[in-house]
């Protein structure tokens, strides 16, 4: 395993690379989920990227800009920003590699970069994990999760904040803080009114993992790319939400669904 | 800017950042940031990684790792608490000999506070700590779990409570011919964590929080002990580690400095909070960068009485 800063000296990225390097059977780009949930997840990730690259594959992780070990602050990360950043990590898995077959791998919203990434510049590969579709649905959760924390910590009539009020500091140009991470007024126009969810599969080759209980909430988006050909796979495994909280609980039934799709080719 | 550095320990390499101060004054002070239990280097919200930074801009040395096998950390392993407190000892010791320090402060936050104190009482020079910063330190042992064993303790005592206590039993029994099957499933999967061994790894674990208090007692250097308001670990600290100062802190010859950040929780996760807690930790060991210890506590300086260590809530 090799650990290793890359990208512009401006926008400086950490990096951690497993696997044989040249030798290696194809490539994988990991995009972390956001905020909370790439805390949560890091350590599983990371086994599994260890994993990936025992079996030949190499893995780069990689922190957006504004996140992890890279340079910047978190009020700095926007969509825009975090989708040059997979492709400039892209850049340096094949240069570092030299890996032909490439592919993007992403958890949550992780997912989405993945998707928008492969959107930009179609790898040959793209899996996803439990993939957030709706960015605006997605931001205003998000919101939500900073009122309930106040709610549990303070009584109902003591919690000042409400989203329309963190909405209104955004549209005032104002940063909001969202349980210790800086949400920008940049962050919160993408999230809600930026890049949508793509309606044909970006990659030819698509592994899309969900837990059976998002069936419903997905409605047909899996089967619209199943349906518009190319070679999509979908599947609904009884997999525990993991990103939701610190533990080493492995996400098997994606983790091993993932690598039979990986070694069929 | 922080810069990586590989930290050998037992046939394990540690991945390590190193904040270095800019500029230089003073002493060479240390400070090594012990993260929770899975969590990485960087921390929660980044709290790690920011810290690391303000305390070089401080005049500090920093360095955050993690542990053997564990997120950027080479190779693979099911990290135990041995494993971890022989990570936090080779770390400490390569910073001190690595960077020629004066002096090292331990500073953790919950799993992290507990392996500072074990170091803290370890007996080569090299492994010492200066100064101790213990955020929501985990001392109770009866709040520990060990997800990654799957294990999940059932007491019987509590679920009868829940059942016969909260809410209306004989509606509850009236129902249960009804949801008979939903019933015979729970009874099913309590029945078996019941009876499920308890993993010696979770005794070990045990054994090494509940160790944590009598070990703060023998502590004879500077500590700062911080909590958040609304953490329940301050709650069990209070009522069930040391109530009533029965660990006799407040007599000992250097009684530990103790805050509470109003409205913080577990992780400080507010920018507010970080502040204050950053501030709080500068302020605390800034006399390590000129030779001495840190002394009466923020409050006291001011003229305010110090908050008791067992009535500060």
């Amino acid at each position: 395993m090799e650990t290793f800063f890359f990208g512009q000296p401006s926008r400086r990225l950490f990096g951690a690379l497993d696997g044989p390097g040249r030798k290696s059977r194809a490539g994988l780009v990991f995009c972390p989920p956001f905020g909370e949930e790439m805390i949560t997840t890091y350590a599983r990730l990371a086994r599994w990227s260890k994993e990936l690259g025992k079996m030949g594959f190499a893995v780069l992780r990689f922190h957006p800009f504004g996140t992890g070990e890279s340079d910047g602050t978190f009020r700095d990360f926007t969509i825009e920003g975090a989708l040059r950043d997979t492709m400039t990590a892209m850049t340096c898995l094949r240069e570092r590699t030299g890996v032909e077959r490439v592919g993007f791998f992403g958890l949550r919203f992780g997912a989405f970069l993945a998707a928008q990434a492969a959107l930009a510049s179609p790898p040959d590969f793209l899996i996803l994990w439990s993939p957030v579709t709706d960015t605006r649905q997605y931001f205003r959760d998000l919101l939500r999760m900073r009122l309930t924390a106040e709610l549990v910590h303070l009584k109902a009539d003591r919690v000042k904040v409400t989203t329309k009020s963190m909405v209104n500091d955004f549209e005032a140009g104002r940063t909001v803080d969202n349980l210790g991470y800086e949400f920008s007024p940049a962050l919160y126009r993408q999230m809600t009114a930026g890049p949508s969810w793509p309606q044909q599969p970006p990659s030819l080759k698509v592994l899309w993992l969900s837990r059976v209980s998002e069936r419903t909430q997905l409605a047909s988006l899996p089967n619209d790319w199943v349906a518009q050909g190319g070679n999509a796979k979908m599947e609904f495994l009884p997999e525990l939400p993991f990103w939701e909280d610190f533990s080493s609980v492995f996400p098997e039934k994606f983790a091993r669904a993932s690598e039979g799709w990986l070694a069929a080719g | 800017m922080a810069k990586q550095v590989s930290i050998p320990v037992e046939g394990w390499t540690l991945h390590g950042m190193v904040h270095e101060p800019q500029p230089l004054s003073g002493e060479r002070v240390g400070v090594v940031l012990f993260h929770e239990n899975f969590n990485s280097k960087f921390g929660t919200h980044r709290l790690f990684r920011d810290l690391g930074d303000r305390l070089a801009q401080g005049g500090f040395y920093a360095l955050r790792y993690d542990d053997r096998g564990m997120c950027d950390s080479p190779g693979m392993c099911d990290v135990t608490i041995a494993d971890r407190l022989a990570d936090a000892r080779a770390a400490v010791s390569f910073f001190r000999t690595q960077y020629k320090l004066d002096a090292v402060v331990g500073w953790g936050l919950c799993l992290g506070s507990s392996v500072a104190v074990h170091i803290s009482a370890t007996g080569s020079p090299n492994e010492k700590l200066e100064g101790l910063i213990l955020c929501c330190l985990l001392a109770d042992p009866g709040i520990v779990s060990l997800p990654q064993y799957g294990y999940e303790r059932v007491q019987a005592t509590k679920i009868a409570q829940e059942f016969f206590l909260r809410g209306n039993v004989l509606r509850k029994l009236w129902n249960a011919p009804r949801s008979m099957k939903s019933w015979m499933r729970k009874i099913g999967v309590l029945a078996r964590r019941y009876l499920r061994p308890t993993p010696k790894e979770l005794d070990r674990m045990k054994e090494v929080i509940g160790s944590v208090a009598n070990l703060l007692v023998r502590y004879d250097g500077p500590c700062l002990m911080v909590f958040g308001e609304k953490d329940s670990y301050l709650t069990d600290w209070v009522e069930r580690v040391n109530p009533g100062d029965k660990l006799g802190l407040k007599k000992k010859k250097i009684p530990p400095d103790w805050v509470v950040i109003k409205g913080g929780d577990h992780t400080f996760s507010s920018r507010e909070r970080t502040e204050e807690l950053f501030r709080l930790t500068l302020n605390w060991a800034g006399p390590f960068l000129e030779g001495h210890l840190p002394g009466q506590p923020e409050a006291a300086r001011q003229g305010q009485p110090q908050v008791p260590v067992a009535e500060a809530v």
